[in-house]
C-alpha cells in the first residue's frame, strides 16, 4: 500500500517482529568484550575484530540479567581463571533483543569458559614465544642466587592475606633466623597489576644493592584474574631484573608467565617464606659442616704429629733393638767359632794318643798271653830252645793268669845223649 | 669479636680456603693456632648475621 504512513514506533514494532521470526532462537556467538560494567546486572558492549589490521567489524551492546549474572560470572572466573573484562573474547548464548526505545541488543544466557580459556592460552603462548625469540626468557633464572637471601624487598598489596601469612611464616620461622623484609605495594589483580608491579620493580631497583631477592606474593584475594601475570610486560620486566624473583602469586591450575620467567616460582606466598627460611637452614648447615671440618682438620694435624713422635720414638727402639742383635749375633758367632776351633785342636791331640796307646797295647807280653800264647823260663830266663834242657830241670810255664812249674822228664830227644 | 663487615660469600670462601691449607698440612703450627681462632670468628660472625637483628650486631660491635 504505497503512500500508506506509519508511526515510528509501528515501523520499529514491525522490525522486532521480524527480528523475532527471522532470528527466535539462541546462537553461538563469539566477541570480543569491549567495555564492560556490572551493577547487579551486566552490561557489555562486544566488538569483532579484522584479524589482519584489527579494524572494527562489529559491534553491539548486550547484557547478562541479574538473574544469569549472579550465576555465570563465578562459574566463569572460576573455569577460566580470568575476570570478565574487557580484552578478553568470549563465547556466549545469546538471543537478539530488539526494543523500539533502546535499539538492538543480545541478551547474553550462558558463556562458555573453556572458549575464553583457549584464547588466553593462545595468548600466553605467544607471550611465551615471544619472550623465548627475544632470547630473555631465562635470564632471571641465570642471576646468581644468593648464599643467604635474608634482606627481601616484598611486592604485594598491604592488605592481602597472603602478605600476612609471608610475614607470618618468615618473621616467625622456628629455627630463628633474622629476616629483614621491606614492603613496596603494588596492585596485585586488574588491568592495573601489571603497570603497578613494574612501578614497585623500579623503585627496588634504586635500591637494589640493600636487597638480596625480591618476593612477589599475592593471595587471599580472588582465585581468577592471573591474566595480569601473563602479561608480556610485566614478564619482561622479571627477566631483565638484576636481583632474583621468587613469586608466590597462588596460581592453582597452570604456571603464569611470570612464575615461568622467575628464579623460582612457587605457589603461595608461605611456600616462598619457607623456601627462603630453607636457604638460610641450609646455609646454616653448611656452617656446622665447615666446623666438623675445621676440627677433623685440626685433630688430624694434631695427631699426625704426634704419630709422627711416636713413629720417630718407635724408629729408635727398633734401630737401637736391631743394633744389639746385630752385636750379640756377632758375639755369638765368635763364640762358636773359638769354640769349634778349640775342639778341633783337642781332638787332633786325642787322635794321636789313641794311637800311641794302641801301638804300646800290641807289644805288652801281657796282650800276647792273653790271647792263648806262655812263656816258658828257666831259672829265670826265658826259654827260647831245647839246646840247654835237660832231664830233671825245672822250667816255669809262665801264662796270663799264673805259671806252671814243671820238671822234664827224660826222652830221646833230650840232650841226655849228648851227655853220654 | 673482631669489629669487621664481611659478606656471607667472604666469609665462606675464607673459612674454605683456610681449612684447605690445614688439610694440606701447610700451617705450622704457630700458625695453625691463628687460623683456627679466626675461622671460628667467621663462623660466629656468620651466626651472628643469621640471627640477630641488624640492632643487636650492631650493640654487640659496640661493646667492644
Amino acid at each position: 500500500m504505497p503512500g500508506e504512513k506509519r508511526s515510528l514506533s509501528e515501523l520499529l514494532e514491525q522490525v522486532k517482529g521480524a527480528l523475532n521470526k527471522e532470528l527466535p532462537a539462541h546462537y553461538w556467538v563469539i566477541a570480543e568484550i569491549l567495555e564492560f560494567r556490572e551493577n547487579r546486572h551486566c552490561y557489555l558492549e562486544l566488538i569483532e575484530k579484522s584479524e589482519e589490521n584489527d579494524s572494527l567489524l562489529a559491534k553491539v551492546r548486550a547484557t547478562i540479567w541479574a538473574s544469569r549474572y549472579g550465576m555465570l560470572r563465578p562459574f566463569f572466573e572460576a573455569s577460566s581463571g580470568t575476570q570478565l573484562k574487557s580484552g578478553i573474547k568470549i563465547l556466549c548464548k545469546a538471543s537478539v533483543e530488539f526494543h523500539p526505545l533502546y535499539g538492538m541488543s543480545l541478551n547474553i544466557t550462558d558463556i562458555d569458559p573453556s572458549y575464553t580459556l583457549g584464547d588466553l592460552a593462545r595468548k600466553k603462548q605467544e607471550v611465551i614465544q615471544r619472550l623465548r625469540k627475544e632470547g630473555v626468557f631465562d635470564m632471571n633464572r641465570e642471576v646468581l642466587f644468593p648464599i643467604v637471601p635474608q634482606r627481601i624487598a616484598v611486592i604485594s598489596s598491604e592488605t592481602a592475606a597472603g602478605y600476612g601469612d609471608f610475614s607470618e611464616s618468615i618473621q616467625n620461622n622456628r629455627h630463628g633466623f633474622r629476616f629483614q623484609t621491606t614492603l613496596f605495594p603494588a596492585v596485585m589483580q586488574g588491568d592495573e597489576a601489571p603497570l603497578s608491579i613494574t612501578s614497585a620493580m623500579e623503585k627496588i631497583y634504586e635500591s637494589e644493592s640493600d636487597f638480596d631477592c625480591v618476593v612477589m606474593i599475592r593471595g587471599g584475594g580472588s582465585k581468577a584474574d592471573l591474566e595480569s601475570f601473563n602479561h608480556y610486560d610485566l614478564a619482561y620486566f622479571i627477566t631483565q631484573f638484576p636481583l632474583p624473583v621468587i613469586t608466590g602469586i597462588g596460581h592453582e591450575r597452570d604456571e603464569s608467565v611470570a612464575d615461568m620467567v622467575a628464579h623460582h616460582g612457587l605457589k603461595t606466598p608461605t611456600a616462598v617464606a619457607e623456601f627462603l627460611v630453607d636457604q638460610l637452614l641450609a646455609f646454616e648447615f653448611r656452617l656446622s659442616a665447615l666446623l666438623d671440618r675445621l676440627l677433623i682438620s685440626v685433630r688430624n694435624r694434631v695427631q699426625g704429629d704426634l704419630s709422627r713422635l711416636e713413629r720417630y720414638g718407635e724408629a729408635m727402639l727398633y734401630l737401637s733393638r736391631a743394633l744389639l742383635q746385630r752385636q750379640s749375633e756377632q758375639l755369638r758367632q765368635s763364640e762358636e767359632r773359638l769354640r769349634r776351633e778349640l775342639t778341633m785342636q783337642l781332638d787332633r791331640k786325642g787322635d794321636s794318643l789313641a794311637a800311641l796307646k794302641k801301638r804300646t797295647e800290641l807289644v805288652d807280653p801281657r796282650n800276647i798271653l792273653l790271647r792263648g800264647y806262655s812263656m816258658t823260663l828257666m831259672d829265670g830266663k826265658s826259654v827260647s830252645s831245647i839246646k840247654n834242657i835237660k832231664a830233671g830241670s825245672l822250667l816255669e810255664t809262665r801264662l796270663h793268669d799264673g805259671s806252671i812249674i814243671s820238671k822234664v822228664e827224660p826222652s830221646s830227644e833230650t840232650n841226655d845223649k849228648g851227655e853220654d | 669479636m673482631t669489629k669487621e663487615k664481611i659478606s656471607y660469600n667472604e666469609a665462606v670462601t675464607e673459612i674454605e680456603a683456610i681449612l684447605q691449607k690445614i688439610e694440606e698440612d701447610k700451617l705450622d703450627v704457630d700458625e695453625l693456632a691463628e687460623k683456627v681462632s679466626r675461622v671460628t670468628d667467621l663462623l660466629k660472625i656468620c651466626r651472628d648475621k643469621l640471627y640477630l637483628t641488624e640492632k643487636q650486631i650492631g650493640k654487640i660491635l659496640d661493646e667492644d
